[in-house]
């Protein structure tokens, strides 16, 4: 299969640790592909130099489209299909469907961010998670680095300057 | 630079905007009087009409009448809606109700931050006391009114209306009379004014103690002012000064949200004012530790209560709506009327919430200087609009929103900067450099 890669990892058993390590690697100008960690470490998103997420922009989208899913509905089924009276009020009072307007935005928005969300994560349905460690979800924290065309002097500089900054244990493994 | 010093160049400023106001206000009230004499000797018919069988007349003058038009022609002979003198008066209330309105904030954003163990804040909380202060100085504004101007504002101070079999009887005002009467305004006045003021002399000596001595037992101290605080602006210097000063100007129409309503728009207000004092300290060199974070706080906190200001104005509609209270419709006929209020009613919506939700969403417009000194300037304008329509409508049927307004705003608006000021100035040290949470306020980042 094509999607095997190599990766050297490197485990740590403290946050504080990690993060020291994440900034004089990346000052030393080696790229970091990813860390995995047992819980959210604070400041650790800033020091891999990540990306902000684009999720609010998806969310923006389909709250849009509940909000107009909602008025749309509501327009056509109190104006059109069966208008109803109730003690003399508009049949379309605009302010009146605000709550329902809202509610169906939040709903949208969030249902739809939540599967994008899973599905940016690699977490549909079907698919066999790769775990560079099992011992990352428990107690442990890692660094990994992208092995593809990479010579064997990175790789041992790499480990050295990795088990200098205070890894437990540095290893290769390809998933 | 720890001490603020009030120098010539902004008290010049301060008299200018003074100026301007007085400058809006003489063109206002002029255009309003040649409006008011054009309108009379224009139409003579309706000049005599009014003058010799006044209710009459002033019945057919508005014709979808509020209960206290028709009362009003009935007690107050002399008395013409919408006449200068009026619109001046309703002004004047309602902008020093504001005034005492965005101190009673202050105080309670002060109490809210130290009780719920705030770090940030404390290189700015000097700027919240010396906002808070001027309460002393508008409850006596609103004393002066009550004393002099109280038949004129409350149509419920009118013993003609209980009067069983007379001409102006008001059985719903006669339910209500049991808390509409003048025992229990004068007491609540009384109980209002003596907490504010021995609230604010305890957090100004409090606060200024820890400047000088910062002791364990003074820190505590504070905590349990701001606890004493919280808990009489909730439930008797906000829900009584709502109901006796601004609700009972419209004594038929009632709320629950009119009081939490009040409040967040208040807080809203004085969040704005607290970040414009902010840039102005720090454009003049004070302040070295506030940074983009704790403008970054306080424009999410506009932003916050702004929306939390749209949820109650949204809920007093809507409970009047779903709860089917055709009665209580008139607050909102009287001001989505689109002859006088309706435009004034949505562009205070516009600037209040529209306007700051859609510039202050975002992270970067937040920490940008100009876009939330815009933002705060549209909410200034917005609420004391809003305080407008909260307070007149109901005295002014046929509108007075209008150079007036706004002359007030920048007459009473530059008083209150200058005693702020002038108070900042006897803070001795600006920063709190001294308070143990100081620290904390440094490394605030979000």
């Amino acid at each position: 299969m094509s999607d095997i890669k190599k990766y050297l990892v490197g485990m740590f058993d403290d946050d504080d640790v990690l993060l020291h390590a994440v900034s004089h690697i990346r000052g030393a100008g080696y790229e970091i592909t990813d860390a995995f960690t047992p819980f959210p470490v604070h400041g650790l998103e800033h020091e891999l130099g990540l990306q902000p997420t684009r999720l609010h922009t998806a969310g923006f989208f389909f709250g849009a489209t509940g909000l107009t899913v909602a008025l749309s509905m509501i327009f056509f089924i109190n104006k059109f299909n069966y208008p109803t009276d109730v003690g003399g009020k508009p049949f379309f009072g605009l302010l009146a469907y605000v709550p329902i307007c809202f509610e169906h935005t939040v709903l949208y928005s969030a249902i739809g961010m939540t599967v994008s969300f899973y599905y940016l994560c690699n977490l549909y349905p079907g698919k066999t998670p790769k775990i560079i460690d099992e011992r990352t979800t428990d107690h442990l924290f890692s660094l990994t680095f992208d092995l593809e065309n990479r010579d064997a002097a990175y790789i041992s500089a790499v480990t050295e300057l990795l088990k200098k900054e205070g890894a437990i244990e540095v290893y290769q493994k390809e998933i | 630079m720890n001490r603020y010093i009030f120098e010539s160049s902004t008290k010049k400023k301060i008299l200018y905007a003074f100026l301007i106001g007085i400058l809006l206000f003489a063109v206002g009230a002029a255009k309003k009087y040649f409006e008011d004499k054009s309108e009379f000797s224009g139409n003579e018919e309706a000049k005599t009409e009014m003058t010799k069988t006044s209710e009459s007349g002033q019945e057919k003058f508005t014709a979808p009448a509020t209960h206290r038009v028709e009362k009003k022609t009935a007690t107050e002979e002399e008395y013409k809606e919408g006449s200068l003198g009026m619109t001046i008066l309703a002004n004047t209330y309602s902008i020093f109700y504001f005034g005492f309105y965005i101190a009673l904030a202050a105080m309670f954003f002060l109490a809210a931050t130290t009780v719920a163990w705030g770090g940030w804040q404390v290189q700015i909380q000097k700027i919240f006391l010396a906002l808070a202060a001027p309460i002393v100085m508008f409850l006596g504004l609103l004393l002066v009114m009550f004393i002099f101007f109280r038949h004129d504002l409350f149509l419920w101070t009118h013993d003609e209306l209980y009067k069983a079999g007379s001409e102006t009887y008001d059985k719903v005002l006669v339910i209500k009379h049991d808390f509409l009467n003048m025992r229990v305004f004068w007491t609540f006045y009384v109980i209002i004014a003596g907490i504010c003021v021995s609230l604010v002399g305890y957090w100004w000596k409090t606060l200024n103690a820890i400047d000088i001595n910062p002791t364990r037992q003074l820190f505590s101290k504070t905590r349990v002012i701001g606890a004493i605080t919280i808990v009489t602006t909730a439930f008797i210097i906000n829900t009584f000064a709502t109901w006796l000063w601004s609700m009972s100007i419209q004594p038929h129409w009632y709320s629950t949200m009119f009081t939490w309503n009040t409040m967040a728009g208040a807080v809203e207000a004085v969040l704005s004012i607290i970040l414009l004092f902010i840039y102005f300290l720090k454009q003049k060199g004070y302040l070295p530790g506030v940074n983009e974070n704790h403008e970054h706080d306080v424009a999410k906190l506009m932003f916050a209560i702004s929306i939390f200001w749209t949820y109650t104005w949204f809920a007093q509609y809507m409970l009047i709506w779903y709860a089917n209270l055709p009665e209580e419709t008139e607050y909102f006929r009287l001001r989505r009327n689109m002859d006088n209020y309706g435009f004034l009613f949505h562009l205070a919506f516009i600037c209040n919430f529209v306007l700051p939700f859609l510039i202050l969403l975002t992270r970067g417009a937040k920490r940008t200087k100009w876009i939330s000194l815009l933002s705060a300037w549209i909410i200034i304008f917005g609420q004391s609009a809003w305080f407008f329509l909260m307070n007149c409508p109901e005295l002014l049927p046929k509108g007075g929103f209008g150079l007036i307004s706004i002359g007030l705003l920048f007459i009473v608006g530059s008083i209150f900067i200058f005693v702020t000021l002038k108070l900042l100035e006897k803070v001795k040290d600006l920063a709190s450099t001294t308070h143990p949470y100081v620290k904390e306020s440094y490394q605030f980042k979000i």
